[in-house]
């Protein structure tokens, strides 16, 4: 197939052509919503992006904005009438972007420059990745069950992580965790193109050196190689954007040259949903509050996880479990995944908050859900704009109703 | 700036931009990439993009532009087919979509005054929240805004054959007049806004009629062999007594590039989808009388679930036929229904000449007047079969302009075929832009002025149709796009 040739873009044309600019995608898209503008949603992107391919157009700071102010949520695709692959193009510009060196939009880059350095997304210290550990709970080094805990809940959000190994041993589980062998699960890098980039350090006299090459590859084939190593056979994750790529991604990278994955995956609402169906979870106490449940992008339109979660959260006593208007594959993202809260942090902040108040609208005086980053921006949409409700996740919810937090 | 402020350089309004990416994002519309038909355009691209709020900013605007003789494309949700929300002459863009929303609702009176950049599917599920729906809404009602559906007529939708089209349910609307004067206009002085592309100023609000939700929605489908017989049962159903909100006639290739194909067991060549909608013990009634039209007809009634499907899609179907399509042609007629027979058949005729796709699908606008969209499935990378549907269309409008009839929607392309067939509104649109806009500011060279020559243009479809017509004697005429079997059967007989 004939491809569209620029200096600066190589896009395959079938997946541009395929979009007929219905705008069908325009009134729920997450962008568009903040900003308004026919550069900011799925089908005014792919106009944008046909538009400078075919007219050799030079990439400017606007086009690189607009590429990069997309929070990959999915609306798009589960409204658009012929289901175009919008993220996954999207997602393909932004690595031609960042191979280019156009990308990634503004501070976004650090968190590639500090993967490559750190391991992890946020620069910490590798060595205390496991520091969240508490010493009344119990991991083990032979387990065949194992906790993915991801950068954000190992670093910036521990409680998270000690609720999942909390609700683990719980079931009796002393799961293996990775601790400073953990990498990346490179959610972030794939999300904003950074899959494979070189990495310069800034020296005094203004030059810059070459450090290395970022290489999302390496990251996955490391995590899977330390997995399989440690025998672990059962994987379960809280953090939903790490749960979506290692079911997603990692199979992409790994598959074509070492087989299938060599173990299982499970989302921690998985795990308790099964636990229920064999009736092996009775809760301590209820929850006499009404309640309404967010479905994460990632775990719900990405991987199809939208019933686990709500099984669980009906199981508990007194509990009064309300809808949102919008919810399961129409449901409204919260602003915090494909980088735009890290590239766009106040306007993420707006559209948590729109969330928040679709959620007080049903009476509900919490809002649960089952990822690191939707918790993480709604606390920070409750704090800064004084919403008025609890933003729990599930394993949150657990620890308190059985009594181990 | 405050709102009532004159606007002195456009770069310092907050609410207008000059990026490329708005400008480009903002140029163009379904038609696909902005410079699209860009020999019917000066300059296809926008030199400004403006997102105004009120009214107050769209008059200063205006204003701005008048005093400066600057170009003015007033923007809906650019879902139009024919480039009437594309600028030719750049100039400033005017995004209306954040005029969205609800400024007064009487439900004893039963209207809404919403602004009219609102989307019609999120005014509907607002509306819906209080026990009332629009009584009228376009197929495009998941993306196109109020002001959009009224610049291209809107005459024929969901609703529209049992309450009229658009303009018999609005009461009054605010509207900016190209010098920047705000007016509210009603009744007949409403009529230069509706079909006119925004020539006669930018609307800001719309007052206009609400219903309850009404208390029952079916309908059914029903399949036929023979073009004349379904033809014949959507006639009779026009004229009921009580007249369907929804009806539709498809064909087989359309059904079967929309749905995928067609239940088992079911046959058929053309499909009639008539829905109902009121009071329980009028819709049982209604649909009685339409299951005895149909079998009259001969019709093979149509599973339920499919009907629903199809009924589901009613927002999307156009956009379903991409699913396959790379490229869609297509033209839009505003024709009696004795006359969509003819028009049918010669489509079916030259796409079978030039071994091209075709399909169309009908809906009806009011008693015995439909709209007719007659589709050329291509990919613009085969250039000869993608220019041959385009020969095919235009043939198309001159067998309808033969037969009575007029074009549906307007817009840019179509400018050239209602100079030189429909004299009367091209008359009335001169005399609507040499009243309002004497110096051609509001979307320039849509309906008063084309670029493109008639003669041209019909000279370049004729020879196209030539050399493809040779292309198909010498065996190299390849149809790019697969057709579902029995339908060529079908066509072969």
């Amino acid at each position: 197939m004939r491809r569209f040739f620029t200096p600066e873009l190589d896009v395959d044309p079938d997946m541009i052509v395929k979009c007929s600019n219905c705008s069908t995608c325009r009134w729920t898209c997450t962008s568009y919503e903040e900003f308004h503008s026919e550069a900011y949603f799925a089908g005014g992107r792919l106009r944008l992006l046909r538009s400078y391919v075919e007219k050799k157009l030079p990439i400017d700071d606007s086009f690189v904005r607009a590429v990069y102010a997309c929070s990959t949520c999915e609306q798009c695709v589960e409204r658009c009438p012929i289901k175009v692959p919008y993220v996954r193009i999207i997602e393909d510009v932004r690595k031609k972007l960042v191979q280019e060196g156009k990308g990634p939009y503004g501070k976004l880059h650090v968190m590639g420059d500090m993967a490559f350095q750190h391991n992890n997304v946020y620069g910490e210290d590798p060595l205390k990745r496991g520091d969240w550990v508490k010493p009344d709970t119990k991991i083990s080094d032979d387990s065949e069950w194992g906790y993915f805990v991801g950068c954000t809940a190992s670093y910036k959000r521990p409680e998270i992580a000690d609720a999942t190994l909390r609700m683990l041993n719980y079931f009796g589980i002393e799961p293996q965790i990775l601790g400073a062998d953990e990498y990346c699960c490179c959610s972030p890098l794939i999300r904003t193109g950074q899959c494979t980039r070189p990495i310069y350090e800034e020296l005094e006299d203004g030059d810059k050196e070459l450090l290395g090459n970022l290489d999302v590859e390496k990251f996955i084939l490391h995590n899977v190689e330390e997995i399989e190593k440690r025998g672990i056979e059962h994987l379960v994750f809280s953090c939903s954007g790490c749960y979506r790529t290692t079911t997603l991604d990692w199979p992409k990278y790994y598959r074509e040259r070492y087989g299938i994955l060599p173990f299982s995956l499970q989302h921690l609402t998985q795990f308790l949903a099964l636990k229920i169906k064999k009736g092996e979870l009775e809760w301590k106490s209820g929850y006499p509050e009404r309640v309404t449940y967010h479905d994460p992008c990632h775990l719900g339109r990405h991987v199809g996880v939208f019933e686990a979660p709500r099984e669980v959260l009906r199981s508990i006593p007194d509990m009064e479990f309300v809808e949102m208007e919008r919810n399961r594959e129409n449901s409204v993202c919260c602003g915090a995944g494909g980088g735009f809260k890290a590239g766009f942090g106040e306007n993420a902040v707006n559209v948590a908050e729109r969330r928040l108040n679709q959620a007080l609208d049903t009476g509900a005086t919490t809002i649960v859900s089952s990822c690191v980053f939707c918790k993480l921006n709604f606390l920070d949409a409750v704090k800064k704009r004084n919403v008025n409700i609890k933003v729990l996740n599930i394993e949150d919810l657990f620890i308190s109703l059985m009594g181990l937090g | 700036m405050s709102e009532t402020e004159q606007i002195a350089k456009l770069s310092e309004v907050s609410w207008i931009s000059d990026l490329m990416s708005e400008r480009l994002s903002a140029s163009g519309d379904t038609t696909g990439i902005p410079y699209y038909h860009f020999r019917w355009k000066k300059k296809w691209l926008a030199d400004y993009v403006a997102w105004p709020k009120t009214n107050e900013q769209v008059s200063s605007i205006l204003k701005y532009a008048s005093k400066k003789k600057i170009p003015i494309v007033a923007r809906g949700g650019g879902t139009c087919y024919y480039g009437s929300a594309s600028p030719t002459r750049g100039g400033i863009v005017v995004d209306t979509k954040s005029m969205d929303c609800i400024l007064d609702i009487n439900k004893d009176e039963g209207w809404v005054r919403v602004g009219a950049g609102a989307v019609w599917e999120i005014l509907d599920n607002e509306l819906a929240k209080q026990g009332f729906t629009t009584p009228v809404k376009p197929q495009s009602g998941v993306a196109s805004t109020l002001a959009g559906w009224l610049s291209i007529g809107g005459k024929a939708g969901i609703g529209t054959p049992k309450y009229g089209s658009m303009v018999d349910n609005v009461f009054e609307m605010e509207v900016v007049r190209p010098d920047g004067t705000i007016e509210t206009v009603a009744g007949d002085e409403m009529l230069p806004f509706f079909g006119t592309v925004g020539i006669a100023g930018v609307v800001t609000s719309i007052k206009m009629k609400i219903i309850p939700v009404p208390e029952t929605t079916e309908g059914l489908m029903f399949a036929f062999q023979d073009l004349e017989r379904a033809i014949d049962a959507v006639n009779r159903l026009s004229k009921t007594k009580t007249p369907p909100i929804y009806l539709r006639l498809t064909d087989l290739e359309y059904e079967w590039r929309i749905q995928g194909g067609l239940p088992p067991e079911t046959t058929g060549l053309f499909f009639v989808l008539v829905t109902y909608s009121g009071e329980t013990a009028e819709v049982e009634e209604s649909l009685k009388t339409a299951r005895g039209i149909f079998e009259v007809a001969k019709g093979m009634e149509m599973q339920k679930s499919y009907y629903e499907k199809n009924w589901d899609d009613r927002f999307i179907v156009e956009m379903k036929l991409k699913l396959e399509v790379p490229t869609l042609s297509m033209q839009n007629f505003w024709i009696p229904l004795d006359h969509i027979g003819p028009i049918v058949k010669r489509m079916y005729k030259i796409a079978s000449k030039y071994r091209i796709n075709s399909c169309f699908y009908l809906v009806l606008g009011r008693p015995n007047k439909a709209r007719l969209c007659v589709f050329a499935p291509s990919d613009h990378r085969n250039w000869m079969h993608f220019m041959s549907g385009k020969s095919m269309l235009h043939k198309l409008v001159k067998t309808m302009y033969r037969g009575g009839g007029e074009l549906y929607t307007f817009g840019l392309q179509n400018t050239v075929y209602i100079k030189r067939y429909q004299k009367n509104d091209y008359k009335r649109f001169k005399e609507i832009r040499n009243k309002w806009d004497p110096d051609g500011l509001m979307n320039p060279d849509k309906l008063t002025r084309c670029n493109m020559s008639y003669t041209r243009l019909n000279l370049m479809f004729t020879m196209n149709g030539y050399f493809r017509r040779l292309q198909v004697v010498l065996r190299r005429a390849k149809n790019i796009l697969q057709i579902p079997v029995s339908y060529q059967e079908a066509m072969s007989r």
